[in-house]
């Protein structure tokens, strides 16, 4: 175990956000925004080194401590259940996990329900709550799809803005849980590189999003 | 046996003779037991997904996902005597990313009987020494359920409320505890102090004070004198350096009752060590005793300790049908007695990695 942290970030717009976050807070690596061929990133001078991974992704680096920290989403983790440590709320990304569907639909609970979704465990645990009998229809992705071609009743989705919604006449009817972006540490490495997490954490508190 | 020589199987040999030494005796058992004493105990399993089959006399069988259930139910261990047995078991389990089953490798101690603090504390150093054996950089948790379990019970919530919340702590997850508990109307003053005790964590002398100053009054004074009392003997053998106090260890709470410990060496991403105290699983066999005990997750530590050789043998003996073979008995018998491992063989083998080749057809050495 070398003294660097590795930290996996999600690749994508929002990744280059949390990037800026750390680089704010004092763990700049320049390279990483010159060479976009390169997959690993190094700053000697701050003792980290960062890599791009695709968002589903990154619990899995961590959990496996590929990565010591990272930044996934609260739908991953709610979706994946890792075995791994939530330290922050950065209050970045946010969005909400919702139950969508064509524009006046009506439940029918005499029926099984039909939900597509990329988050086939959130949605079960939805439904179980409200003691509702589904059929799951797992997609990976154009979710908004399915209702439209009958394919399932209703959507288990990420909705931001709900423009994707609007614009396909879907519209979001319940609202499951709320979604930003969490700090993630493997478990051994926060033992082990423990005054380096903790400083981390410190660090980037004054620039996570308080009202999330 | 430190790093230099570390493998797999001097490993498993150490720690035969390291709990040897301090009097405890192998315990061996059957791959198989009868499914009924895991369908009785699904409790204390760490998964309920078991591979069943049924004998010819139509008994359920099971191969075994647990070694402690086997031993607490055969124990002799009671009040008043105690019984100590290590045992070097597989155990057969699904995995949590894949779902398939695999067979682990786990090495561990059971003591069961009457459990006072300087047996816990023998417990925890020999999980100590264990871990010293694979590498001197290791860090041992301590831990203890009661710290927990008081500030959760003390937080006026429902049962599944508290649930949910012990899985929150296993991760460490502070927003959520706090949402969680504005949500349910928690004790907000109980909320406050169970985050600032999850928050802790490093070396055992400086957060006990901490969690003394914290939890004073709060925290049953039992559960805090037992940690310290266990700590003092882990010192007064001189296992207490690399050992941490943790309150994040909570996701067996219906397995341990009280002291509880994990251990963790550089490079495993996970635990490769995990014990502490189970009285409620000798409730449950109406054992009149106390239980402590720990294993070490020996599947973990494959990847570290099994080095992959450069060569699978020192010499390659080649021989051809005309070699006497009194001549090949005297080759072997010299370069054995030098210690080398040697291949005989009639032709190169394909793949075969060796350092050395010796042609007797030829006669000579190459």
């Amino acid at each position: 175990m070398d003294d660097f942290m590795n930290i996996a970030l999600p690749k994508g717009r929002l990744g280059e956000k949390v990037y800026d976050m750390f680089e704010k807070a004092g763990y700049g690596c320049p390279s990483i925004k010159e060479d976009s061929r390169k997959l690993i990133f190094e700053s000697a001078e701050h003792k980290v080194r960062y890599f791009w991974v695709k968002p589903s992704d990154v619990s899995i680096y961590v959990e496996h401590g590929a990565a010591d920290i990272g930044v996934a989403g609260r739908d991953i983790l709610l979706e994946y259940s890792p075995d791994v440590f939530e330290l922050l709320d950065l209050g970045i990304g946010k969005c909400r996990m919702a139950v969508a569907g064509k524009k006046g639909f009506v439940d029918d609970p005499s029926r099984t329900l039909r939900v597509a979704t990329k988050f086939p465990h959130i949605a079960a645990g939805y439904y179980r709550t409200l003691s509702r009998e589904i059929d799951i229809i797992k997609l990976n992705g154009s979710i908004e799809l399915a209702p439209i071609l009958g394919l399932s009743d209703v959507i288990v989705d990420i909705v931001e803005t709900g423009t994707t919604l609007r614009e396909n006449n879907l519209e979001p009817f319940y609202d499951i849980v709320g979604i930003t972006s969490r700090l993630i540490a493997n478990k051994v490495s926060f033992r082990f590189k423990n005054t380096a997490i903790n400083k981390l954490c410190s660090d980037i508190i004054p620039y996570c999003k308080k009202d999330s | 046996m430190k790093n230099t020589d570390n493998n797999f199987e001097n490993l498993m040999i150490y720690y035969g003779e390291l709990y040897r030494k301090y009097g405890y005796v192998r315990f061996k058992m059957s791959k198989f037991e009868e499914y009924d004493l895991y369908a009785e105990n699904r409790n204390f399993l760490i998964s309920n997904n078991i591979i069943t089959f049924t004998e010819r006399n139509g008994r359920l069988m099971a191969l075994k996902p647990d070694v402690t259930l086997s031993i607490v139910k055969n124990s002799v261990g009671s009040g008043s005597v105690n019984e100590k047995v290590f045992y070097n078991e597989s155990v057969y389990r699904q995995s949590k990313s894949t779902g398939t089953f695999k067979e682990q490798l786990q090495v561990g101690i059971e003591n069961i009987g009457k459990i006072d603090t300087y047996s816990m504390g023998e417990t925890v150093m020999l999980a100590a020494k264990s871990l010293e054996a694979i590498c001197t950089d290791y860090i041992l948790d301590l831990s203890h359920a009661g710290v927990i379990s008081s500030l959760v019970g003390k937080l006026s919530i429902s049962d599944p409320d508290e649930n949910r919340i012990k899985t929150l702590i296993a991760s460490r997850n502070i927003n959520e505890i706090r949402r969680v508990c504005t949500a349910v109307n928690a004790d907000p003053e109980i909320t406050e102090l169970l985050v600032s005790v999850i928050s802790m964590y490093g070396n055992f002398e400086k957060v006990y004070c901490e969690l003394c100053k914290t939890c004073d009054g709060i925290v049953e004074r039992s559960v805090l004198e037992e940690l310290r009392e266990v700590y003092e003997v882990l010192k007064l053998y001189g296992c207490n350096k690399n050992v941490n106090l943790v309150f994040s260890q909570t996701a067996d709470m219906n397995y341990y009752t009280g002291l509880t410990f994990q251990g963790f060496i550089p490079d495993i991403p996970e635990c490769v060590l995990s014990g502490g105290r189970y009285d409620r699983l000798l409730e449950k066999f109406s054992i009149d005793g106390k239980a402590i005990g720990f294993a070490v997750y020996m599947d973990k530590l494959e990847d570290l300790l099994r080095k992959t050789p450069e060569c699978d043998v020192d010499v390659l003996l080649l021989y051809s049908p005309d070699t006497p073979d009194s001549q090949i008995v005297s080759a072997m018998k010299e370069l054995t007695g030098q210690g080398l491992k040697v291949r005989s063989s009639a032709v190169i083998p394909d793949k075969l990695r060796f350092s050395r080749l010796i042609d007797l057809s030829q006669n000579k050495k190459i």
